[in-house]
């Protein structure tokens, strides 16, 4: 599992088939990647937690989801006010080095595509398995070694997760503490052992999986037909992706 | 258990009816380092054999299971399947035919779904679905862990994960079965009903533990392997009962066979009382 994905499909969106929720996302996200406008990029922020309300998943999990993509904004916003392109005008006459009214644009277009962007990922991705979303990518043509190693990628984090959670509990019921400079040394200890630990792990599943036929070759189970449903997905999808560039330039 | 189609009837020990399912003649093995792992190793698993294979840790009984199934290429010697010799192109054989379960469960179960696990060798034989999904069912219900099919195999509890592993192994309908270390993780429940199941099966079964009591109530014969090196094989009660021949491999003589064990069990023999009290189901 990657961390927030769930065991189970969840919701409508959840129950479509995975590369006709995969497709429809790429539809939207690449539409949403070009929005020029703030009007456009609220509307899409709009559009996507509406989405991810509808999807079943709950505005709590959205909102824990987003925590890291809000601190990285934090930042850009941060700095983008500051950003002066041509034709910019400060915000403050007597400060020529504050911010400016573009910079001020750049940096609200910036947060709300990023927000509906990131919204949106978190409706399309985390209502099914992890790895049912990467078979629905190879079932979209993407490249099997991509989609191969991407599934043993996620197994072997989960693995290394665990041990690393063993370890730390090791650690802390033998009295260490995490403080200062000096627990750099243990750290270190720790991060070679997690990596001699997991080649060891990784040898031994591939002789597991060369056991069971396994050639160097994943097969996977072949996709289930789609539904009307699953194009009527796809449909909805293009018009949407479609309908915000269109408004965009509307009155001009 | 559920009954399955691996129940049949289990040939006489010692009586195999036709030629070795599995035979190792003369088979060594070096790490690459040159470090000689197993030297001279010969034996015959008979259909429908079980047999038990105990030795200290760092004997070499893991290495000798990975050369079994191929997974390990021998230094010298050969493995014959039904009496023609293993060969690059006959691996695959080998593997339909042979199944093995590690001894750490987790290392064969890495997708996210039980039921994705245990098809996996179905899949990598090239069975059409249908076929791999009346594999999934028969497998798991050979084990009993058909209400685990939907569930996330790093969620399950070791003894549900062994389950699993075996059924992994099972599902392609193997004839042999190599298990090493198969109660490491198990409780006394786990053992009492890994046991019954593999009673069950009509397949030959090489069992690879440090866990006597177990291999003295499963395998009427075993080998004992020391150094890379078969040091004594024979009939288990014999072999395990020796206990100068097992101080001297770093082993104990099981529990049950201590002179002492068997009146309080006047009932039965040693064979049958497993320290932790197994009964047969």
């Amino acid at each position: 599992m990657s961390p927030g994905s769930p065991e189970e499909r969840v919701g409508w969106l959840g129950r479509r088939d995975d590369r006709a929720r995969l497709l429809a996302f790429f539809l939207i996200a690449l539409a949403w990647a070009s929005l020029t406008s703030v009007p456009g990029g609220a509307l899409a922020l709009a559009c996507a937690l509406l989405l991810a309300a509808s999807s079943g998943l709950g505005l709590l999990h959205l909102a824990r989801r987003l925590r890291p993509v809000l601190s990285l904004l934090c930042l850009l916003l941060l700095l983008t006010p500051f950003w002066h392109p041509p034709g910019a005008e400060p915000l403050l006459a007597s400060w020529t080095w504050g911010p400016s009214d573009l910079g001020l644009a750049s940096a609200g277009l910036l947060s709300l595509r990023v927000l509906a962007l990131s919204s949106l990922a978190i409706a399309a991705l985390d209502v099914a398995p992890f790895d049912q979303s990467l078979q629905g990518l190879r079932g979209l043509g993407v490249p099997a070694p991509l989609v191969h190693t991407a599934l043993l990628t996620q197994r072997a984090l989960v693995r290394f997760q665990e041990d690393l959670s063993r370890i730390e509990a090791a650690l802390r019921v033998r009295g260490f503490r995490a403080r200062g400079l000096g627990a750099l040394p243990t750290y270190a200890g720790v991060a070679g052992g997690l990596l001699v630990r997991s080649v060891g792990r990784a040898e031994r599943l591939e002789q597991a999986m060369r056991c069971r036929g396994y050639e160097g070759e994943l097969i996977l189970p072949a996709p289930p037909a789609a539904s009307w449903r699953d194009g009527a997905l796809v449909m909805g999808a293009l018009i949407l992706a479609l309908a915000f560039p269109l408004a965009e330039r509307w009155p001009a | 258990m559920t009954s399955h189609r691996y129940l049949g009837p289990m040939p006489e020990p010692g009586q195999p009816s036709g030629p070795p399912l599995l035979e190792a003649r003369g088979l060594g093995y070096r790490y690459p380092d040159g470090q000689v792992a197993l030297e001279a190793i010969s034996f015959c698993l008979a259909p429908g054999e079980r047999l038990g294979l105990v030795g200290p840790n760092g004997a070499g009984k893991s290495t000798l299971l990975l050369l079994l199934t191929g997974v390990l290429t021998p230094s010298e010697g050969t493995l014959f399947l039904e009496g023609e010799p293993v060969t690059p192109k006959t691996l695959g054989e080998l593997r339909r035919r042979v199944g093995v379960v590690f001894q750490h469960a987790d290392d064969m179960l890495f997708t996210s779904r039980v039921s994705d696990d245990v098809a996996f060798g179905p899949r990598h034989s090239r069975l059409p679905a249908s076929e791999t999904e009346a594999r999934i069912n028969e497998a798991l219900s050979a084990v009993g862990a058909e209400a685990l099919r939907d569930r996330v195999p790093h969620h399950l509890s070791g003894g549900e994960k062994r389950r699993v592993a075996l059924a992994s192994a099972l599902a392609l309908r193997p004839e042999a079965l190599l298990l090493d270390e198969p109660t490491s993780d198990l409780d006394p429940r786990g053992r009492r009903e890994l046991r019954a199941l593999l009673e069950e099966l009509a397949l030959a079964t090489l069992v690879a533990s440090h866990d006597l009591e177990f291999v003295l109530a499963l395998c009427p014969r075993v080998l004992v392997l020391n150094h890379g090196h078969v040091v004594k094989s024979g009939p288990s009660r014999e072999v395990l009962g020796n206990e100068a021949l097992m101080l001297e491999h770093g082993l104990e003589r099981p529990h049950s066979l201590t002179p002492h064990a068997e009146p309080h069990h006047p009932g039965g023999s040693a064979h049958d009382h497993d320290h932790d009290h197994e009964t047969r189901p």
